[in-house]
C-alpha cells in the first residue's frame, strides 16, 4: 500500500514535470550562440572549428541567431533556469544523444538531406534505430582533423563497434587491405544508406567490385557466366581462408560446377600431389585457366590465353 | 605521379602553415625511427604495409580557421608505400574541396624466381640452352639427378618481386551555392602497377604449365557529377559519370620451353590477351517524396553502358597444324575487335514509413537488368586453345545477359520499450543467359527477428530466415553438350537456405561490458545428386571490456568460425557420357576453422604522464579434407574398389601470433615520447602452396610428362621483431 502510494506520487510528479517542461519548451525563444558560449565554452570552441560552426559564419545559410539552437532547440527557458537542473526550463534544451533515434535524426536530416544522406530513411541503420550521434560526435570527434566528426579514429574501428563478427572475417588469412592505411568499410559501404544492396556505394554488387577491379569489367569475347552475374559466387568479400578470398579451394571450388569428363571431373587427392600433378599444386586449375574472369583472345574459350 | 601528389600535399601544408590569413590553427606531427628483422622473407609480414628501416614521419595534421574559411591537411606515413594523405578546404558550409591520396601495396612473394627474361614489357624469353635442358628432363622425367640439377639451376634464376602497388587519388568538390541545391563533382585516378604470378599452359600431352611474373600497369579514371534539389517534401538527385580503364599491357608473350628440339607440332611463342581497355558511361536519377504517415517514397533509375573495342590478338597456330588439316581461313576473324557493349539498367523503388506509432516498414521492388548487346563472333573452323592444339568444329561466342528482380517487405513492430519484432518477406527471380542449363529460377524468403531488452543493461536478439530457390527447368543440351544429368552447378542449383543469428549485450556493472554474437547458416542443395551438397557456416564472437581501475582498461575478444562443405562428384577419365552408373563417384568434405582472438591492456601511471599499452592478436585458419571414392582410376580404366582409395590431403594451417608493447611519456601537453616493440610469429602448413618447385615433373607420366615451370613462390614460416621510437609534437 505504502509502496503503491510512493509510486503513484513519483508518476504524478514526473508527469507534472514533463508538462511543465513541454510548456517551457513551447515558450522558449532563440537566444543566440553567444549566450550559450558563456557557460559552454569548451563545446563552443570546438563547435566553431567544425563545419557546423562555419554554418553560423556563412551569411545567409542559417536564419538569424541560429547556431547552437539549430540542433539544440530554442534556449531561452534553459538559459533562464540559470543552471538550476531542478528548474523545468533547464531540461527543455534538446540533447540529440538523449533523444529517441528518429527524433534526433530528424534534426540532422533537416540539413543533411542530399548527397551521401539521400537514402537515410531507407537504410538498415535507420531501421535499426541507429542515431546519427551513435557514430558522430559534434563536440568531441576523434577522427583526424575532425573532417567527418567520427567518434573513433577511423571508420573501420567505428563499424566494428557493432559489426563485431567482421573481426573474424578480417582476421582470416586472405582479406582486403582493411585497416592501417588501406581501405575502410566506408570505401564499399555507405553507412547512410544507398540504392544498392547492403548499403553499398553502387547500384549493384558487380558495379561496386568492378569500380576498383576495372580490368575484370570486360565485356569479354568469352564470358564465364557466373563471373558476369556475381563476383560473390566465388569470392567472399570480407575475407576467407583461401587465397584470393575464394569461398573454397581450387580444384574443389571448380569441381562444384565442372564435372564432365577428363581432368575437371577427377578427385585431386594426396596421390596427385605426390606425383606432382599441376592440376593440384599451387593454384590448381588456375595454373592454366588463369583468365577465369573472361578472355578476349580469339582462342580463349577455355580461359587459358 | 606519386611523388607529385605527395609534393602537392606538402606544399599545401606549408602554405597553410605560413599563411597569415588564418586566425586560429592547431596540428601536430609524429616522427621516429625504426628497425625490423624477419627470419624468412615471407611477404605476409608486409602484405599491405611498408615498415621503414630508419627514419619516418608517422603522421601529421594541420588545421587552420579564419572566419568562414577552414582548411586542413593530414595523413599517415607520407613517405612510405602504404600512405594516406588527405586535405580539405572549406568556405562556410557552401563550398568544400576534399582531396586524398592512398597508397596500398600488396605483396605476394619475396622469394619468387623465374628463368624467363622480360625483354620488353610483357615479352618473356627463355634461353635455348634452358629450353633444351627442360625438354630433355621432360622426356626422361624419371631421372631424379637430372631433375635436381635443373632445380638447382632454376633456383639461381633472377629473383622477381611479386607485388603490386595501387595508388588512388580522389578529389571531391561539393557546393551548396543556393538554397535547396547541392552540387558535387568527384574524380578518382587509380594507378596499379607491379607484377603478379600468372599461369598459362602450352597445351599438349600432360598440359605443360608456365607461371610468369606478369607485369601489371593499369589506370582507371572516374569522374562523376551530381546535383540534388530538395524543396519541401520533394528531393531529386541526378548523377552523370564516366569511367575509363586503360591497360598499358596488351598481351603476354612467352617462349614455349618445349620447342627447342621438339617436333613441328609445338608453337614457338605463346601469347595471352591481357585485360582489354574499356569505357563506362553511367547516369542515375533519383526522386524522393515525403508522404503522410512519416513515409518516404524513393525511386531510383540507373543506366550504364560499358563498351570495349580492344583489338584482338591475331589467331596463331603452328603451320604444321594448318597443313595437316588443310584448313583455309582458320586464322581469319570476322572483325578486328569485339565491339562489345553491355547496358545495365537498375530500377529501385522503396516506400518506407510509420503508418502508426509502433510500426516501421518498407515495401521495395528492385530490378537489375544486364543486357549484353555484344555481337557474337563466329569461328567456323574452330579455335586454337594452344598453338599446337586445334579444336575443330564451329564455335560462336555467347553474350551473357541476365536479369534479377527482388521485391519484398520489411516490417518492424515495437511491442513497447522492452521488445521489438521484425519480419521479412522477399521474392527473388533471375533470368540467366539462354545458353545456360537453367535459364530462370525463383526464390522465396521468409524471416523474423525478435529483439528483447528485459533490463536496461541487457539487449538480446534472435533472428531466423529461410529461403527456397527453385529452377524452372534443367536443359541438358545447354550443359556443355552433355554432362551428367544429375549434376547441378551450385550457382543455379535448387537451394534451401537457412540463417540463424543471435546477439546478447550486457553491462552488469558500469565498468564492465560484455557481448556475444552468433551466426549460423546452411545452404542445402536437395536436388543435386552430383555437385555441391551443402555448406554449413557457424560463427561465434564474444567481446568484453573492463574498466578495472581508474588507470587500467582491459579488453579482449574471441571469435570462432567453422565452415563445412560437402560435395559429391563423379569421375570420367575420357569422354563425355551421360551415364551415372558405370563411373567413379567421389565425395569431398572440407572443413575450415578460423580462430580470432585479441587482448588489450591500457595502463596509465597515476601522474598520467606514462601510458603503457599491450596488444595481442592471434589468428588461426585451418582446413581439413575428407575424401572418399568408390572406384579406382588406373591406366586400364576405371575399376570398382572394395574400399575407399582416396587419400586425404594434409590439413592446412595459417597461424599468426602478434604482440606489441608501446610506452608513451606525455612530457607536456605539446610533446610525447614513445617506443614500441612488436613480435610476430607466423606458421604455415599448406601442402599445395609450400615447397612449390621451380620445375615440376610428373615422374609417373614420363614421355608425355606434365611439366611446369613455377615461380617457386611458396609460403614460409617466419618470426619477426620490430622496434620503433617516436616523438609527437602538437601545437
Amino acid at each position: 500500500m505504502r509502496r503503491g502510494f510512493w509510486l503513484s506520487a513519483a508518476l504524478l510528479g514526473s508527469s507534472l514535470l514533463m508538462v511543465a517542461a513541454s510548456q517551457a519548451l513551447a515558450e522558449s525563444t532563440l537566444v543566440g550562440s553567444e549566450t550559450c558560449k558563456d557557460c559552454h565554452q569548451k563545446e563552443y570552441a570546438q563547435y566553431l572549428t567544425t563545419s557546423h560552426g562555419r554554418a553560423q559564419t556563412d551569411g545567409a545559410t542559417l536564419p538569424e541567431k541560429m547556431g547552437c539552437e539549430t540542433c539544440h532547440g530554442a534556449g531561452s527557458a534553459h538559459v533562464n533556469a540559470g543552471g538550476d537542473a531542478k528548474d523545468p526550463g533547464f531540461a527543455t534544451i534538446q540533447r540529440p544523444d538523449k533523444m529517441a533515434a528518429d527524433k534526433a535524426n530528424a534534426i540532422c536530416l533537416g540539413c543533411h538531406k542530399g548527397g551521401e544522406q539521400f537514402y537515410w530513411q531507407h537504410s538498415a541503420h535507420a531501421r535499426q534505430n541507429v542515431a546519427c550521434v551513435t557514430c558522430h560526435s559534434i563536440h568531441n570527434s576523434q577522427d583526424p582533423a575532425h573532417a567527418k566528426l567520427l567518434k573513433k579514429e577511423n571508420t573501420t574501428e567505428l563499424c566494428l563497434t557493432c559489426h563485431k563478427s567482421n573481426h573474424l572475417a578480417m582476421g582470416k588469412s586472405a582479406h582486403m587491405p582493411v585497416g592501417g592505411n588501406g581501405m575502410t568499410c566506408n570505401d564499399c559501404h555507405n553507412p547512410h544508406g544507398s540504392a544498392g544492396p547492403r548499403q553499398i556505394r553502387a547500384l549493384t554488387t558487380m558495379e561496386l567490385c568492378l569500380s576498383c577491379h576495372a580490368d575484370k569489367r570486360g565485356p569479354f569475347l568469352w564470358e564465364h557466366a557466373p563471373v558476369r552475374e556475381n563476383c560473390l559466387t566465388c569470392h567472399d568479400q570480407h575475407g576467407s581462408n583461401y587465397t584470393r578470398m575464394l569461398v573454397s579451394r581450387p580444384p574443389f571450388l571448380c569441381n562444384r560446377c565442372h564435372d564432365a569428363s577428363r581432368h575437371p571431373s577427377q578427385l585431386r587427392d594426396l596421390t596427385d600431389l605426390q606425383t606432382g600433378a599441376v592440376t593440384t599444386m599451387n593454384r590448381s586449375c588456375l595454373n592454366c585457366h588463369s583468365q577465369i574472369h573472361g578472355s578476349n583472345h580469339p582462342s580463349g574459350k577455355m580461359f587459358v590465353r | 605521379m606519386k611523388a607529385r601528389i605527395v609534393l602537392a600535399f606538402v606544399l599545401t601544408a606549408a602554405l597553410l602553415a605560413v599563411s597569415s590569413v588564418w586566425a586560429q590553427s592547431d596540428g601536430g606531427f609524429t616522427v621516429g625511427g625504426g628497425f625490423w628483422s624477419q627470419t624468412n622473407p615471407e611477404a605476409k609480414f608486409l602484405e599491405y604495409r611498408d615498415l621503414p628501416r630508419g627514419g619516418f614521419l608517422a603522421d601529421y595534421m594541420l588545421r587552420q580557421f579564419s572566419g568562414s574559411w577552414a582548411g586542413a591537411v593530414w595523413g599517415q606515413t607520407p613517405t612510405r608505400f602504404d600512405q594516406q594523405d588527405a586535405m580539405y578546404l572549406a568556405k562556410g558550409v557552401r563550398w568544400r574541396l576534399d582531396a586524398s591520396f592512398n597508397g596500398v601495396p600488396h605483396r605476394f612473394s619475396e622469394v619468387a624466381r623465374s628463368p624467363y627474361v622480360q625483354t620488353s614489357t610483357g615479352v618473356f624469353t627463355l634461353s635455348d640452352s634452358l629450353q633444351r635442358q627442360i625438354q630433355n628432363l621432360t622426356q626422361s622425367a624419371a631421372n631424379p639427378s637430372q631433375n635436381r640439377t635443373l632445380q638447382e639451376l632454376l633456383r639461381n634464376s633472377p629473383g622477381v618481386a611479386l607485388a603490386i602497388q595501387t595508388d588512388v587519388t580522389k578529389v571531391r568538390l561539393r557546393g551548396r551555392p543556393m538554397k535547396d541545391w547541392q552540387f558535387e563533382v568527384r574524380g578518382s585516378d587509380r594507378e596499379r602497377s607491379g607484377s603478379q604470378a600468372m599461369g598459362t599452359t602450352e597445351g599438349g600431352p600432360g598440359g605443360p604449365t608456365v607461371e610468369l611474373p606478369a607485369p601489371i600497369d593499369q589506370r582507371t579514371l572516374d569522374v562523376d557529377a551530381s546535383a540534388t534539389y530538395a524543396h519541401g517534401p520533394a528531393r531529386v538527385m541526378v548523377t552523370l559519370g564516366l569511367s575509363n580503364f586503360k591497360n598499358r599491357i596488351e598481351a603476354i608473350r612467352f617462349d614455349n620451353f618445349r620447342v627447342f628440339n621438339s617436333d613441328t607440332t609445338r608453337s614457338v611463342v605463346n601469347q595471352m590477351a591481357a585485360a582489354p581497355d574499356n569505357n563506362l558511361l553511367r547516369g542515375r536519377i533519383v526522386g524522393s517524396w515525403q508522404l503522410p504517415y512519416a513515409s518516404t517514397f524513393t525511386a531510383t533509375i540507373g543506366v550504364s553502358q560499358t563498351t570495349q573495342k580492344q583489338d584482338f590478338l591475331p589467331m596463331t597456330v603452328n603451320p604444321f597444324q594448318l597443313a595437316k588439316y588443310g584448313s583455309t581461313g582458320l586464322l581469319d576473324l570476322e572483325r578486328g575487335n569485339l565491339d562489345g557493349k553491355v547496358t545495365d539498367v537498375v530500377q529501385d523503388y522503396r516506400l518506407t514509413g510509420r503508418p502508426f506509432a509502433n510500426f516501421y516498414g518498407t515495401l521495395r521492388f528492385r530490378q537489375e537488368k544486364m543486357d549484353d548487346q555484344t555481337p557474337t563472333l563466329g569461328l567456323p573452323n574452330g579455335f586454337i586453345n594452344y598453338d599446337q592444339g586445334w579444336s575443330r568444329g564451329a564455335v560462336e561466342s555467347e553474350a551473357a545477359s541476365n536479369t534479377k528482380t527482388i521485391y519484398g517487405l520489411d516490417a518492424d513492430y515495437s511491442l513497447g520499450k522492452r521488445a521489438d519484432v521484425s519480419i521479412l518477406v522477399e521474392g527473388r527471380q533471375r533470368e540467366l543467359p539462354d545458353w545456360r542449363e537453367v535459364t530462370k529460377d525463383a526464390e522465396g524468403i521468409l524471416g523474423g527477428k525478435l529483439t528483447l531488452r528485459p533490463l536496461d543493461n541487457l539487449d538480446a536478439s534472435v533472428g531466423y530466415q529461410y529461403g527456397q530457390r527453385r529452377m524452372d527447368s534443367f536443359i541438358l543440351d545447354a550443359y556443355d553438350g552433355a554432362e551428367w544429368p544429375l549434376f547441378r552447378r551450385y550457382d543455379v542449383a535448387d537451394r534451401n537456405q537457412s540463417k540463424l543469428n543471435g546477439e546478447i549485450s550486457w553491462s552488469p556493472v558500469e565498468k564492465l561490458d560484455l557481448s556475444v554474437s552468433g551466426w549460423w547458416s546452411k545452404d542445402d542443395y536437395p536436388n543435386s545428386t552430383w555437385g555441391l551438397q551443402s555448406v554449413d557456416n557457424t560463427q561465434v564472437f564474444g567481446e568484453g571490456t573492463v574498466h578495472a581501475v581508474r588507470n587500467l582498461d582491459l579488453s579482449g575478444g574471441f571469435g570462432y568460425g567453422l565452415q563445412k562443405s560437402d560435395q559429391a562428384s563423379i569421375e570420367n577419365g575420357t569422354s563425355v557420357v551421360a551415364d551415372t552408373t558405370a563411373r567413379a563417384p567421389w565425395t569431398a568434405n572440407l572443413e575450415d576453422k578460423s580462430v580470432y582472438a585479441f587482448a588489450r591492456a591500457d595502463w596509465w601511471a597515476k601522474s598520467r604522464k606514462l601510458q603503457v599499452t599491450a596488444d595481442y592478436t592471434f589468428t588461426r585458419d585451418m582446413q581439413t579434407y575428407d575424401f572418399s571414392n568408390y572406384w579406382i582410376r588406373s591406366a586400364a580404366g576405371i575399376l570398382p574398389a572394395a574400399t575407399t582409395t582416396a587419400i586425404d590431403l594434409p590439413s592446412d594451417l595459417y597461424r599468426m601470433n602478434d604482440a606489441a608493447l608501446t610506452a608513451k611519456w606525455h612530457y607536456s601537453p605539446q610533446f610525447d615520447l614513445g617506443c614500441t616493440y612488436g613480435y610476430t610469429q607466423y606458421d604455415v602448413a599448406d601442402a599445395l602452396y609450400q615447397n612449390i618447385p621451380y620445375v615440376n615433373v610428373n615422374p609417373t607420366n614420363a614421355g608425355s610428362a606434365a611439366t611446369a615451370i613455377f615461380l617457386g613462390n611458396g609460403k614460409l614460416n617466419y618470426t619477426a621483431h620490430r622496434f620503433q621510437v617516436f616523438a609527437t609534437r602538437r601545437f
